[in-house]
C-alpha cells in the first residue's frame, strides 16, 4: 500500500520573517517620526500661543470699546473676555494699578492669555501663554491759556472779585488769570493775577485759541454724557462724577440744578449765571456766546468764553457783576477730560513671564 | 498481518542545493533590506538630534531676550556673544514708606522660577520719556511693605503672586509713584568650544554676576553666530552696530550637528537652522 505525504517547506516561515523585518522597521520609523513631530508640535503650540496673546493685548488696546467696554476711564477691573482668534483665542483682563489722581493718569495693566486649540493632540494640553503690558488712561489735553480766557473780552463791574491763574491743585505752573484780545481787552487787571493778550483783535485771539469750537458743536469733536435739553441734569452726589454737558441753547444756571456742578459744561450760547443765586462749579466751561457773571459765582477749574467768534459770530463783550472768584485748577481741568481720555499702552513695559505661563 | 514501516525519503544532493541557493538569495535580499534600513534609520535619528539641538534652547533664548529693553538693555555685543541685561520682574514704584530710607516697588505676578533664580543684577527706572535709567547694584531686594503701596493707592495683585520689594537706596526723585521699574540680570550668550561635545561648537547662558556659565546646547556647526538687525532694517547685518542702542533684535544661526557620524556618512548630519528674537520693549 502506497502512503503519499507532502514534504513540509520553508516559504511560510519565510514569508513571516520578511513580514515581522518590515513590521519591526515601519514601527521604527513611525516612532522616530511620531517624535519628530511632537517636538515639531511642540513648538508650533508655543509660538501660535505667543502669537494669539499678542493678538488679543492689541486688539484690547485698539478695540477695546467694540469689546463692551464704554467705561471712561476703565473700571478697576474689566474681563476677562474671550476673543476668538484663527486657531484659538486669547483671554484678556485689564486690573487697575492706580487710579488718577490730581493731573496724573491712572495706570492700570492688561494681560492676554493665548490660547492655540487648531492643531492640538487630544490628550495634550493646548499651547498657552500670557503677556502682559501696563497702560495709561490719558485723558484729553487742553491749552489753558488763563483761568478766564475770554475772546471778546472782559468788562468786570466794580473792584472786587478774583481772577486768579495760580494753580489752586499745586501741580502745574501758573498761568495768567485772564486771556483776552487787546480790543476790548479787560478793564479791571488789578483784580487778575495777570493779563495774558491774545493779539489786537477779536480774531485774533480766535485764532490764538485752539479749541475745535465747529466741531464740538457739530457734534463731532466731542460725545456728550448729557445734552440738555432733552436731557435732565445729573444728580452730582457722587463727587467723583465729572460727566460732560451739551447745553444746545443760552441759559441761566444760577436757578437750576446746574448751579452745584462738576465736569466740562458745554454752552452753545450765552450763559448767565443767574442774579441773586449761586454758581459753584468744579471742571471746565466753555461758552459759545457771552459769559454774564450775576450772583455768586465760585468756578474751580478754566472758563473759555465767547467761542462763537471762532464762527465768526458777533458776540458782545463778557460782563462780570460783583464778588466772583474765578479759579485755575489743573486737577479739575484733568478730571473733566479724563472721560475724553484713551487707554494707551505704556512702550516699554511689555512682559511675557506672567506667573500663569 | 504485515505491518507497514515507511520512513520518509530524504532531499537528494540536488533538492539540498538548490534550497540552499534559494536560501542564500533570499537571505542576502533580507540582510539588504535590514542593513538599508538601518542605515536610514541611522541618518533619520542623527538628523533629529542634529535639529533638535537648535531647538532645545530655543525657549530659554527667547524668553530671555524678547523682553529685553532695546535702548540701554544691550551691553555689548559680537558675533559670537551678546550681553543684556535682561528684565525678568516689573513693577510700579508705591513710595518711600514711614522711614523714607527705601522705595517700595509693586512688582507684577512673575513666574517663581524666574524671580528666584540668581544673579540679580540692578534695577532700571521708566522716565516720563519712557527712557529707562539703569542701577546696577548687586544687593539682594527685601521684602517691601503692603500697606505703603495701599497709602499710594497702588494696587497690588498679591492674590495672583505679586510681590512687594523695596530698594534701598531710594529710587531718584524723578520716579514718582506709579512710575515702572523693572530687574534685571547681566547674563552673556555665545558661542563658544563645547565641552560636552569637544571639537564643536556650544551655547552658552552666562550670568555675569556670579560667572556662572551653563552650555545649553551643542553642537553646533562652526558657522554659528548673531548676526543683528538694526533700527527697521529688514535684513540683519553680520556686524554689530556701533551704537548698541539702535539694536532692535537678533538673528541666530544655529546649525546643528549631530554628536556623530552616521553609519555610512563621511561627515555628520547638520540641521540648518536660523532664527530671529526681537525686542519688544522699543521706543521706536
Amino acid at each position: 500500500m502506497h502512503i503519499s505525504r507532502n514534504r513540509r517547506g520553508f516559504a511560510l516561515p519565510t514569508a513571516i520573517l520578511v513580514i515581522g523585518i518590515l513590521s519591526i522597521s515601519i514601527a521604527a520609523g513611525f516612532t522616530l517620526l511620531n517624535a519628530e513631530r511632537r517636538g515639531v508640535d511642540d513648538q508650533q503650540a508655543q509660538v501660535s500661543a505667543f502669537v494669539l496673546a499678542q493678538h488679543g493685548l492689541e486688539t484690547f488696546f485698539v478695540k477695546r470699546d467694540s469689546l463692551g467696554f464704554t467705561s471712561r476711564p476703565p473700571a478697576a477691573k474689566e474681563g476677562p473676555i474671550r476673543i476668538m482668534l484663527k486657531g484659538g483665542y486669547a483671554d484678556v483682563q485689564l486690573d487697575l494699578v492706580r487710579p488718577p489722581v490730581g493731573s496724573l493718569a491712572g495706570l492700570y495693566v492688561v494681560r492676554s492669555r493665548g490660547t492655540q486649540t487648531k492643531g492640538a493632540i487630544n490628550g495634550i494640553p493646548a499651547g498657552v501663554r500670557t503677556v502682559a503690558q501696563y497702560a495709561a488712561w490719558e485723558p484729553a489735553t487742553m491749552e489753558v491759556m488763563a483761568g478766564w480766557t475770554a475772546l471778546t473780552g472782559i468788562r468786570k463791574n466794580g473792584a472786587s472779585g478774583s481772577f486768579l491763574g495760580v494753580d489752586a491743585c499745586g501741580d502745574s505752573a501758573a498761568i495768567a488769570g485772564v486771556a483776552v484780545p487787546v480790543i476790548p481787552g479787560f478793564n479791571r487787571p488789578e483784580t487778575a493775577d495777570s493779563t495774558e493778550y491774545l493779539g489786537t483783535t477779536v480774531n485774533d485771539a480766535a485764532r490764538e485759541v485752539e479749541i475745535d469750537w465747529a466741531g464740538i458743536v457739530a457734534g463731532t469733536a466731542i460725545a456728550p454724557d448729557y445734552v440738555i435739553p432733552p436731557d435732565a441734569v445729573p444728580s452730582f452726589a457722587d463727587t467723583t462724577f465729572y460727566p460732560v454737558i451739551y447745553m444746545a441753547s443760552s441759559g441761566s444756571v444760577g436757578t437750576s440744578a446746574l448751579n452745584h456742578g462738576r465736569g466740562l459744561l458745554i454752552v452753545r450760547g450765552d450763559l448767565d449765571t443767574g442774579s441773586g443765586a449761586t454758581f459753584n462749579w468744579k471742571g471746565i466751561v466753555l461758552v459759545g456766546g457771552d459769559l454774564t457773571g450775576n450772583g455768586n459765582n465760585n468756578i474751580n477749574g478754566a472758563i473759555v468764553s465767547a467761542l462763537n467768534a471762532k464762527l465768526g459770530q458777533t458776540v458782545p463783550i463778557n460782563t462780570v457783576n460783583g464778588t466772583k472768584t474765578y479759579q485755575y485748577n489743573s486737577c479739575e481741568v484733568a478730571k473733566s477730560l479724563m472721560s475724553l481720555g484713551a487707554l494707551v499702552p505704556l512702550q516699554n513695559t511689555w512682559v511675557d513671564n506672567w506667573v500663569e505661563y | 498481518m504485515k505491518q507497514l514501516v515507511r520512513s520518509r525519503r530524504g532531499m537528494s544532493i540536488a533538492e539540498l542545493l538548490i534550497g540552499m541557493v534559494i536560501l542564500a538569495i533570499v537571505g542576502m535580499g533580507l540582510t539588504r533590506v535590514m542593513s538599508s534600513q538601518a542605515r536610514y534609520f541611522d541618518h533619520q535619528k542623527t538628523s533629529n538630534l542634529a535639529r533638535a539641538v537648535s531647538r532645545g534652547p530655543l525657549n530659554r533664548v527667547v524668553s530671555d531676550l524678547r523682553m529685553v529693553e532695546a535702548a540701554g538693555g544691550v551691553m555689548s555685543a559680537s558675533a559670537s556673544a551678546v550681553t543684556m541685561r535682561v528684565p525678568y520682574a516689573i513693577g510700579v514704584v508705591c513710595g518711600a514708606g514711614p522711614n523714607n530710607t527705601y522705595t517700595h516697588i509693586s512688582l507684577l505676578p512673575v513666574d517663581s522660577a524666574m524671580y528666584s533664580g540668581l544673579g540679580y543684577s540692578g534695577y532700571a527706572w521708566r522716565g516720563g520719556d519712557g527712557v529707562y535709567h539703569y542701577v546696577d547694584d548687586n544687593t539682594t531686594k527685601e521684602v517691601g511693605t503692603l500697606s505703603v503701596c495701599n497709602a499710594a493707592q497702588v494696587t497690588s495683585l498679591t492674590a495672583e503672586g505679586a510681590r512687594i520689594i523695596r530698594i534701598m537706596p531710594k529710587l531718584d526723585a524723578a520716579a514718582t509713584v506709579g512710575t515702572p521699574v523693572f530687574l534685571y540680570r547681566k547674563i552673556r550668550y555665545s558661542f563658544a568650544s563645547s565641552t560636552s561635545v569637544p571639537g564643536t561648537i556650544g551655547l552658552f547662558r552666562t550670568r555675569i554676576e556670579d560667572n556662572f556659565s551653563e552650555e545649553l546646547s551643542a553642537p553646533y556647526d562652526a558657522s554659528a553666530k548673531f548676526r543683528f538687525y538694526v533700527g527697521s532694517n529688514l535684513v540683519a547685518q553680520a556686524a554689530p552696530p556701533s551704537n548698541l542702542a539702535t539694536l532692535r533684535g537678533l538673528e541666530m544661526n544655529m546649525t546643528g550637528l549631530s554628536e556623530r557620524t552616521p553609519t555610512g556618512a563621511t561627515q555628520k548630519k547638520k540641521a540648518p537652522f536660523v532664527t530671529a528674537v526681537f525686542f519688544k520693549n522699543r521706543l521706536n
